[in-house]
């Protein structure tokens, strides 16, 4: 995405055109106190990386959506990775619920969030609808060696569930539930 | 929880022994759910807990096992063509599978002691 956007905007300089305000990770901000101030929308085991993933949702974004609006702008999700422990043949080590255990810290965090006319900065290829997306390293700075491509990519089919994934499921679980 | 309930005293108070048998209840059942057709077969699963789902993809695509209701939150993606995926039930409940990449393609399952 940023090599797809510095092609851009170098060609813009080529050609002398009024470069628009670029998209990309950076607009993101890193809200450091996530894990005590956003709601948990639960942790997703992994299978196929050996991951847990723990996603959070700011607390606006979550009251708008139970009160059965969209999910507004100003959404900030954010996905929280960690490795699973495993055991001697490699392999998860499951708990007596059948859940991975944690086995270290967090290593990467990633996000997701949208505010209007996001979108129109985004290749229509790639575009979904006006969410950004950012890797983040555990200090909370850029972690520009993450490939953001595949988030797009992997999110985009999901339009119907307004490009989430585990947000839009347990969000209206939560809503049917009154919770 | 099989276990449990068949513990060694118990079982040695009915006069059997831990032999293959009380071995394969511990282990419960594997029961196959076939992705094909951009569908799981069966699309309602009620499973005991100690039981395994057998995930196949039968289908001439890629598919996600995929669980967002909360406390049974797993996700098994990029399932491609002719691969496999076992999901151990160890908790009684009730709990949605969806495909990540076909958002009709969903199915319930209900666990149950």
């Amino acid at each position: 995405m940023r090599m797809h956007r510095m092609a851009l905007a170098a060609g813009a300089l080529v050609l002398g055109l009024a470069l628009p305000t670029l998209a990309g990770p950076e607009r993101i901000v890193f809200p450091k106190d996530y894990a005590s101030a956003y709601v948990p929308l639960g942790a997703v085991d992994r299978y196929d990386s050996k991951m847990i993933r723990s996603v959070f949702i700011n607390p606006e974004a979550y009251k708008s959506y139970q009160a059965g609006k969209p999910l507004p702008d100003g959404t900030v999700l954010v996905l929280e990775q960690r490795p699973a422990k495993l055991g001697a043949d490699g392999q998860p080590e499951l708990d007596a619920q059948g859940r991975f255990q944690p086995g270290g810290a967090p290593g990467f965090i990633g996000m997701q969030a949208k505010k209007a006319g996001w979108g129109a900065d985004v290749p229509a290829a790639l575009r979904n609808g006006d969410w950004e997306y950012a890797a983040f390293k555990p200090d909370g700075t850029l972690n520009p060696a993450v490939k953001l491509e595949p988030c797009f990519g992997c999110h985009q089919p999901r339009g119907a569930e307004d490009h989430t994934f585990i947000g839009w499921r347990v969000m209206n679980d939560l809503r049917a539930a009154g919770k | 929880m099989t276990m449990k309930l068949w513990t060694a005293p118990r079982l040695a108070a009915l006069g059997l022994s831990l032999g293959a048998g009380a071995a394969l209840a511990a282990a419960g059942n594997e029961i196959k759910v076939s992705m094909v057709g951009s569908t799981y077969a069966p699309g309602e699963v009620k499973a005991k807990v100690g039981d395994t789902l057998v995930f196949s993809n039968d289908d001439f695509t890629t598919h996600w096992v995929y669980v967002p209701t909360q406390g049974y939150q797993v996700s098994r993606a990029e399932l491609k063509e002719g691969e496999t995926f076992k999901l151990s039930l160890r908790r009684a409940g009730s709990f949605r599978v969806a495909c990540g990449l076909h958002e009709n393609m969903v199915m319930t399952v209900t666990v149950a002691n």
